[in-house]
Parts: structure tokens; C-alpha cells; sequence
């Protein structure tokens, strides 16, 4: 052992002092420096941080594939007889260079990883100093110990350093780039989650078993090696030690069934959260939901967070078959759901299975643009470490519908953050929350690091280690939901609660019951570059927007509101018609304008607006450009009725023509209709109506 | 020391050695034989950086394929071509042979070591900034560090310039005198300087095996010296094998040192002392021609 770690250190210290490796901390430096969640610190999340994290990790191994690959064959040549014809350095020779080249990457890249971490504590002080940390060992140990053992491989098939060099970094470049599976991803990466989620709520257990997975293949890739070096390296094998056959054996064979069985493990995880959305179903589901007379549900969750018994009771007005209509996810369907018919139109539906979510129900990023705009709500999610139970998950077979009645049983012991349940009931060591009709969007939150808090004295729910800059934003925009209720509500006092939804959620909104439910990552973080100002309507328009949609299940506004491609793109769920987009943002603007008045100038905006229309001058100076024929007029028009009306008008008018429509959309005749019904002027005469405005 | 017994090795359908029988004893003794004639071949095999295809192979009384654990504990080798870390400066890397070799670091006999090799002044540089000649004392040194009881040097004094070439000698004679070196070379001034004994390998055989004086011996009364003019030469050449000439530009005549291809001198020619050079470039010039006789034959 002593000779071991002698080997190892020179071996260690050949690999530090040669220059060409020095490309790994000066590329690890470059990246980190021009990468602009370092630069712009202030804004991005620790988080944030560990997710580029992934990305500098894939290039840098890239990188380090061929140099490790040249280093395991440093001594491959016939120039090296002096070190072959050495008593110790076959025997040793491949455990040696696989932890040498292991341990000078870690070195290499160690001031890099402190700096990052280091970077975490102004966020979430420990906490996000030890979750930074956390996060790239993750990253850093499995990746790292895939590319040793893999390009060791590779020079010892090949025995030649260029084209061992090249082949392992083009199958890692392969491995690395490849956006085919999240599953067999070099770092997990995975493309289809919203990026702060990383390391949370339902991508935890994909990361540990696919994390877990590539450090049990580096081991059998390692034990691989071993085997293949002894007939491969260069110089007379000398004795085999009989004594470490046995064990190496049972360990190698161990880990082979292991990778195996992880990476089955692996694939299936990995079917489940990239599965497609069922979208022809999703759009006939309505069609179910209005023949419901009765929709009931008992459901049981075990501490692993997963359904242990279901049982969903469905009463019909008219002859439909309820397998056509289930909305499930798979991992729900996959131990069958059973549907038994208990008399005419009545059906019992049955289910159990674990809870994994896939990316579609809580992601909007990069995916297929039918399932961003199909109609879902962020959906639902159970897993180990968290529990968030929406209305319109699809955790229960019929999720666009209501439910009349649900019983949710859970274990005792579960940390209850929040939940809207009528009441609740106790049997053993299990606790059943009740609802009965009128069930509110957000139905539970649990296991969750949540805290009672306050919001410019408003009693809200926040995470446990917020730090100090998301809770200045949470009452910023705490701060703009007051005035704008206040407008709304003229002057009466807000009932519900300010309550901080975990990390996925796309936008905040209102609850039936009156709660706002805030986006845990704040507008701003979103548009780090564009100016304050901009800032500051963007962030009003996360307000307004989630006033409009009262909670409907219909994220589609949102969407237009915040990712302007699937927007402009036609697709059946859109309507051409986006009038109610630039109608919403003129409210946005007038409340930026009344709470940051040093920084918004509603008139300025509106006049860019008008000479914007007219020659098209002030493209650069409007604060956003509205696709679709009048829509920038609209908004024009809109600022003209406000001046005519007066404010107060104006804030009535807004909630009479919201109330004049139950869907999220209208048409520009519906909203100038409903208009003029409320003001008694028609956006089309406004220069008649109004003159001099 | 060091034996071999019908060592037989071929490389694809290429025979290098060929049921070579070899007994080397203490002291320096020299392999001759041109480039291609199997002495890396050899010399790899004894250390165990290569199998034989067939025959034994023992140094030390150990099997070269067998107990190659218990060879490589008593053999250094200084090769031909070599490639020391040039990011270590000459005590680090001897450090890391020691380490290699099982034994612990001694910082005293690495300095010893170094000093013997005439490095010492040089100590703490890194290798990679040495000149050939030094490296090939790092080489050396390594070689010694661990007391081996065998030292393979193959083709050692390849490239160094005539001092250095001298030091070398010297210092393999030094070393003779307690361990067995074999001393693989095509150059036999290196051979006449060190090594009492040798054995000539030519095309994978062994073809003469005894003392350097019974070797020289052979070429006596076959070595002259004639001096011809420019217009005879070609004609010479061809008749005669030549060791070396040189050309008076004053006179145009050439002076040779030669041996008759066949028969006596014809004309007017000097008998000469015969050296190990003549005697072995004699020996594979007649093994070639022999070997062109069974072809022909």
C-alpha cells in the first residue's frame, strides 16, 4: 500500500507538472469568468450557478478525455523500458494512472469549485454554500470517474496516443452533446426542465440514480480495465496474486450487475419524465368533464410518496367510456388501472403506482410546443423530498375536470406546509384531509423547508433559507399585488395570504380562495438584462395576468405573455385574435408607472407607442412590440380610454370586462364590447368620444 | 549470469532470433551484430518487456517468462532510446525509480549516485532542459540506484560525443568489476574498451561467441594496406572488402585499408594489424557471402 500511494504521488505529480494540462484550469477559469451568471452575481441563484455548473463540467471532460487518454499512455511507448523492466510499476500500473489523472483533474479544477461554492453564501448563507457544494460534487465525482475509466479503456484497446486521444474525445464530445435521453447523459443536464428546478422535487431521484449509475459503470469500466491491462500493457505480466483474484472478482461482478440494474432502474425513470403528453386526449377530456354529474376520489399516499390505493368515483349524464378520457401520467398507469362499471353510468376507477413527473407537467422549456400550449396548470408532484398537489394534476384519471369530493390520506408524520381542505380526520397513524366541492387550484403543499413569514405585513408562507435578496423581490412584488387590489377592490383589504409555491411554477396566480400564490423565482430573474424599468412592467404583468385568469386551468396567456415563439407561432389552442395581450400590458404599465414613477413614465411609453405605429421611429424605446394587426394600437387605445375615463373608471372597467368573459381569451370585438358596455365609449370612436386625448 | 537456450523469437512470419544459445558471466561482455540482428530483441526479452516465441531465457538463475517478478528485482537496463520524465529534475526521477523497484527512498545514495554520473551540480534542474549527453548519465544512474546484479545497455553510447563516449567506457569497466553488464552495441571500440568476452548476432544467430583477442585473431594475415591510384579504384572495390580509405587530393592516389574479397594482395600491399573492427566487419561480410551462397546454391 505504501508503494501504492508513493506511485500515486509521482504519478499525481507528472500529471500537475505537465503543461499541456494546464488547459483544464485555464478552460475551467475562461468559462467560469465570461460566463455571465458569474459575472452578473447579483441576479443568478446558486443554483443557477451549479446548473452551468453541468455544462462547464461536460466541455472540461471533453477536454480531459484526450488528456487523460495521453497521459495512460505516456509510458506506452518503447521508450519506456527504464520504468517496464521496474518490479512495481506493471503491477500497479493501470490503479495508479486511473486515481493519478482522477485526483490531478480535481486539483486542477479545485480553485474553480471553491470559487462557486464561495459564491453561494450570499445567497442562502450555509445553506447555499452547502448546497452548491453538494451539487458539484454530484456533478464533479461521477462525470470525472466516467471519462478516467473510459479513456484508460480506450488506450488500452488502441495503445496509440493520437488516435486514443481522439476517439475518447469524440465519444465523449458524442456523450456529452447528445440531447437524445436525459438518462445516459454524461452530466445531467436534463433539456427539458426548467433550470432552477435543478436538484429539486422531482429531478432529485433522476439525479441520484443516474449520478449513482455512471459512478457504478466507472467502477466495472475500471475493474474492465484491470482485466484488459493485464493482457494488453506492454512488459511480461510476472505472478498473478491468487489472493486478490477472489475478491476482485466478487467486486467486479458486483458492479456490473449493479450498473446494470441501475441502468435499468435508470431507463425507466428516464421513459416516465420524458414521456409525451397525451394531448388528443387532453383536448377531448372537456368533452368528459361536461357529461360528469358526480367525480369523487380517495387516495393514499405512502411515505415514499407513492399511490398506494386510489379509487375515483364517476357518475355520467350520458354514455361515455371513462378508458378513453384517462389522463394519468404513465407511471400512474403502468401496474393498470381498473375501471368497473357499478351501474348504469356509474363507474369505479382504481389505480396505484409511484409518482413521477414528467417534464411536460411542470416544464415549458424547450418542449414540444402542442404540450406547452395544451392546457396544463403546473401540475402536480410527490417525490421523497417534496409533495405539491394542484386541482389539476394529473395525478387523478380526469385532471381538466373538477372534482366534487376528494379524501387524501397521507402518513401522519408528514410535514403539512400548507393545504385547503375542508377538514380532516385521524385514523392511526395516517391523517385524511377532506374537500368537498368548489376544490380550490392549490389543494396541498408538504415536505417542504417552509416557514410562517410575513410580507410587508401580510401573512405569507416562504422557504425555510430564502435569502434576503428573493425576499426583497417577494415583497416588491407582494408590494405591486396591494396597489393593484387596491385599485381593483377600491381600497377594501386583501383576504387571503401571500403564499411562495415551490420552485417550478411558471407565474404566480390568484386562488379561488383568495390566496396569491407567488412564483418563487421572481420576474426580474428572468430578465436580468433589460433595463429597470422594463423590470418593473414585466413584473406587473405576472400580477395582472394572474388576476385575468382567476385561476383557470389555461396557461396559455401566460405562455404569450412570457415566451413570445410559441406565441406568434399558430397553433390550434391559441386564438388568432391576442387582443387581451396588449390590453393587460397598458394596465401593467400604468401600475409600473404609479409605483416606480422615477423610473416608468407611462406617458413617455405611450407616446414612443404612438410614433412607433405611425413611422416606426422609436422601435428600440416601446418596451415590447405586439404581433397581430392593431394590437400596438390597442394598446394606444387603451392609454386614450384611461386618460378619458379617469383612473377610478379605468380599474372598474378592467373587472367588468374581465367578469363579461369566463375564458382567458377575447376577441377584439368581446373586449371593445364589453368595454364600451362599461364606459359607454367605443375604442373605434375614442378620437370622436374623447377629443384631445 | 545470464543465459540463454534456444531462444527463438519471431514477429509475425519475421524470425528475430534464432535458437540462440548464449552463457554471459560476470564481468562486461559485449554483443556485437549490425542494426536489425536481434540485440533489442534479446536484450528485451531477458528484461521482460517481450516473450519468446520458444527457447528459455534466465537471469540470475531466474525464468525470464516465469520468474520475471524475481528478474526484475536484480536487472536494470539502460536502452537504446529512452524517455525520462523531463518535468522531474534527476532527483525526483530517481526517487520514483527506486520507488518502482520496491525500495525505499534514500536521499544519501541518490546523491552518490548522481555524483558518480557527474550530475550533481546539476541536481534540481529538470531533465528536460539536459543535453543528450546527460540524460544518458541519468539513464545510468537509474540504472545503478537500485543495485541491480544485472545492467542490460543496449546501443548505450549511441549519439555522445567522443569524451563522453570515453567516461562511459570507463565507468561500465568500473562497474564490471562487481555486476554483470551486457553491453549491446554495433560499435566495437566501445567492446575493445570494456569488455573482454563477446558474441557477434547476425540476422538472429549467434555467430561467434568467445574472447574479443579470438575473434581479432581470425582476421590476422587478411587486413593491407595498399595504395592505388584514382583510376584503379573502382576495379579495387569491387575485388576487395574495404575497411576505410583515404584520398591525397595533392596526388589523386587512394590509400586503403582493405582485405581481398579473394586470394592474396595482387599488387604492392602493407599487411596490417588486425583490430576488432576489421575482424568483425570481416565475419558478417563472410556471413553474407555465405548466406548469398546457400541462396544461390
Amino acid at each position: 500500500m505504501k508503494n501504492f500511494l508513493e506511485q500515486l504521488r509521482n504519478q499525481l505529480k507528472l500529471f500537475l507538472l505537465d503543461k499541456i494540462n494546464w488547459i483544464l484550469p485555464a478552460a475551467a477559469f475562461i468559462m467560469l469568468f465570461t460566463n455571465t451568471a458569474f459575472k452578473d452575481h447579483k441576479i443568478y441563484s446558486p443554483l443557477y450557478f451549479n446548473r452551468n455548473i453541468a455544462s462547464l463540467f461536460v466541455y472540461l471532460s471533453i477536454i480531459y478525455s484526450g488528456l487523460c487518454a495521453r497521459f495512460f499512455l505516456t509510458e506506452a511507448s518503447d521508450n519506456h523500458h527504464v520504468q517496464w523492466t521496474r518490479p512495481y510499476f506493471r503491477k500497479d500500473f493501470v490503479l495508479v494512472k486511473f486515481f493519478s489523472a482522477y485526483f490531478g483533474v480535481s486539483l486542477f479544477l479545485s480553485p474553480v469549485a471553491l470559487i462557486l461554492i464561495l459564491r453561494g453564501l450570499p445567497f442562502n448563507d450555509l445553506s447555499g454554500l452547502l448546497q452548491g457544494f453538494s451539487l458539484w460534487l454530484m456533478q464533479f465525482i461521477p462525470t470525472f470517474l466516467f471519462v478516467t475509466a473510459f479513456s484508460i479503456l480506450i488506450g488500452l484497446i488502441l495503445k496509440r496516443t493520437a488516435p486514443a486521444m481522439a476517439l475518447s474525445l469524440a465519444v465523449i464530445l458524442w456523450l456529452g452533446i447528445r440531447i437524445t435521453s436525459w438518462s445516459d447523459l454524461l452530466s445531467y443536464t436534463p433539456h427539458e426542465t426548467y433550470e432552477l428546478t435543478f436538484g429539486f422535487g422531482p429531478a432529485l431521484e433522476s439525479l441520484l440514480v443516474n449520478r449513482l449509475f455512471f459512478m457504478i459503470v466507472s467502477m466495472a469500466l475500471l475493474f474492465f480495465c484491470l482485466l484488459l491491462g493485464y493482457f494488453r500493457l506492454p512488459a511480461s505480466k510476472g505472478k498473478v496474486r491468487m489472493g486478490m483474484i477472489a475478491p476482485v472478482s466478487v467486486i467486479a461482478v458486483l458492479s456490473i450487475i449493479s450498473a446494470a440494474l441501475l441502468g435499468h432502474h435508470l431507463h425507466t425513470l428516464g421513459k416516465y419524465i420524458t414521456a409525451n403528453p397525451d394531448i388528443i386526449t387532453l383536448r377531448k377530456q372537456q368533452e368528459f368533464c361536461d357529461a360528469l354529474r358526480d367525480y369523487r376520489l380517495e387516495i393514499e399516499i405512502d411515505r415514499k410518496g407513492s399511490i398506494t390505493k386510489a379509487l375515483a368515483s364517476v357518475q355520467l349524464e350520458q354514455r361515455l367510456e371513462p378508458e378513453n378520457y384517462l389522463l394519468l401520467i404513465d407511471s400512474l398507469k403502468d401496474q393498470g388501472v381498473q375501471i368497473r362499471e357499478t351501474d348504469v353510468g356509474e363507474f369505479q376507477i382504481s389505480y396505484q403506482g409511484k409518482f413521477i413527473l414528467p417534464n411536460y407537467a411542470y416544464s415549458s422549456r424547450l418542449k414540444e410546443q402542442g404540450a406547452a400550449l395544451s392546457g396544463f396548470l403546473p401540475g402536480a408532484f410527490l417525490d421523497r423530498a417534496m409533495m405539491l398537489m394542484l386541482a389539476h394534476g394529473q395525478w387523478h384519471p380526469f385532471s381538466r375536470c373538477n372534482l366534487n369530493a376528494l379524501s387524501l390520506t397521507v402518513p401522519r408524520e408528514l410535514e403539512v406546509n400548507y393545504h385547503s381542505a375542508a377538514y380532516t380526520s385521524d385514523a392511526g397513524d395516517q391523517k385524511t384531509y377532506h374537500w368537498q366541492s368548489e376544490l380550490p387550484e392549490v389543494l396541498f403543499i408538504a415536505g417542504g423547508a417552509y416557514q410562517e413569514s410575513e410580507l410587508n405585513g401580510q401573512r405569507a408562507l416562504v422557504q425555510s433559507h430564502v435569502g434576503e435578496k428573493n425576499l426583497s423581490e417577494y415583497r416588491s412584488s407582494q408590494e405591486r399585488l396591494l396597489l393593484f387590489w387596491d385599485h381593483i377592490h377600491e381600497g377594501a383589504p386583501i383576504s387571503g395570504r401571500v403564499l411562495v409555491l415551490p420552485l417550478f411554477l411558471r407565474s404566480s396566480f390568484f386562488d379561488q380562495s383568495g390566496n396569491f400564490f407567488l412564483r418563487s423565482v421572481p420576474v426580474v430573474y428572468t430578465l436580468p438584462f433589460v433595463s429597470p424599468d422594463r423590470q418593473e412592467i414585466e413584473s406587473n404583468v405576472d400580477i395582472v395576468q394572474a388576476w385575468w385568469t382567476q385561476g383557470r386551468n389555461d396557461p396559455t396567456l401566460e405562455i404569450c405573455f412570457y415566451q413570445r415563439f410559441y406565441c406568434e407561432t399558430p397553433h390550434p389552442d391559441l386564438p388568432d385574435d391576442k387582443s387581451v395581450l396588449p390590453f393587460l400590458y397598458y394596465t401593467s404599465i400604468k401600475l409600473a408607472s404609479e409605483r416606480k414613477p422615477e423610473i416608468v413614465d407611462a406617458e413617455e411609453i405611450i407616446s414612443f407607442y404612438q410614433r412607433f405605429i405611425m413611422d416606426g421611429s422609436t422601435l428600440d424605446l416601446v418596451p415590447r412590440i405586439f404581433s397581430g394587426e392593431n394590437a400596438n394600437e390597442l394598446l394606444v387605445k387603451t392609454a386614450k380610454l384611461d386618460r378619458c375615463i379617469g383612473s377610478s373608471a379605468y380599474w372598474k372597467m378592467l373587472t367588468e370586462v374581465r367578469n363579461a368573459s369566463d375564458k382567458v381569451w377575447m376577441t377584439y370585438e368581446e373586449l371593445s364590447r364589453a368595454v364600451e358596455i362599461s364606459t359607454g365609449y367605443n375604442l373605434d370612436k375614442l378620437e370622436a368620444q374623447c377629443p384631445g386625448n | 549470469m545470464i543465459e540463454a537456450e534456444k531462444l527463438t523469437k519471431f514477429y509475425g512470419k519475421k524470425r528475430a532470433l534464432n535458437s540462440v544459445d548464449l552463457t554471459i558471466p560476470r564481468g562486461v561482455y559485449g554483443l556485437l551484430g549490425p542494426n536489425g540482428a536481434g540485440k533489442s530483441t534479446l536484450i528485451r526479452i531477458f528484461t521482460g518487456t517481450l516473450k519468446s516465441t520458444s527457447g528459455t531465457a534466465r537471469v540470475a538463475g531466474y525464468d525470464c517468462d516465469r520468474e520475471i517478478d524475481e528478474v526484475r528485482q536484480r536487472i536494470a537496463i539502460i536502452p537504446q532510446e529512452f524517455s525520462l520524465y523531463p518535468n522531474l529534475n534527476p532527483i525526483e526521477f530517481l526517487e520514483y525509480m527506486l520507488i518502482l523497484s520496491g525500495k525505499d527512498i534514500d536521499r544519501k545514495k541518490i546523491m552518490e549516485q548522481l555524483d558518480q554520473v557527474n550530475l550533481l551540480s546539476h541536481a534540481k534542474r529538470r531533465i528536460g532542459t539536459f543535453s543528450g549527453g546527460m540524460k544518458q548519465r541519468v539513464a545510468i544512474a537509474q540504472a545503478l540506484i537500485h543495485d541491480p546484479l544485472v545492467i542490460f545497455a543496449d546501443e548505450p553510447t549511441a549519439g555522445l560525443d567522443p569524451e563522453e563516449r570515453v567516461r562511459f567506457r570507463n565507468l561500465f569497466s568500473e562497474i564490471g568489476l562487481k555486476k554483470t553488464v551486457l553491453l549491446s552495441t554495433h560499435i566495437t571500440e566501445d567492446i575493445t574498451a570494456a569488455a573482454s568476452q563477446l558474441s557477434v548476432l547476425h540476422h538472429g544467430r549467434i555467430i561467434f561467441s568467445g574472447a574479443a583477442a579470438e575473434l581479432i585473431k581470425k582476421a590476422e594475415g587478411r587486413v593491407w594496406s595498399t595504395t592505388l591510384s584514382n583510376e584503379d579504384w573502382e576495379l579495387f572495390k569491387a575485388q576487395n572488402l574495404i575497411h576505410s580509405f583515404i584520398t591525397d587530393p595533392a596526388t589523386g592516389q587512394v590509400t586503403a585499408c582493405h582485405t581481398p574479397l579473394t586470394g592474396p594482395p595482387e599488387r604492392a600491399s602493407i599487411s596490417l594489424e588486425p583490430n576488432l573492427e576489421h575482424a568483425y566487419t570481416l565475419l558478417i561480410e563472410q556471413q553474407k557471402h555465405g548466406e548469398s551462397d546457400e541462396e544461390f546454391s
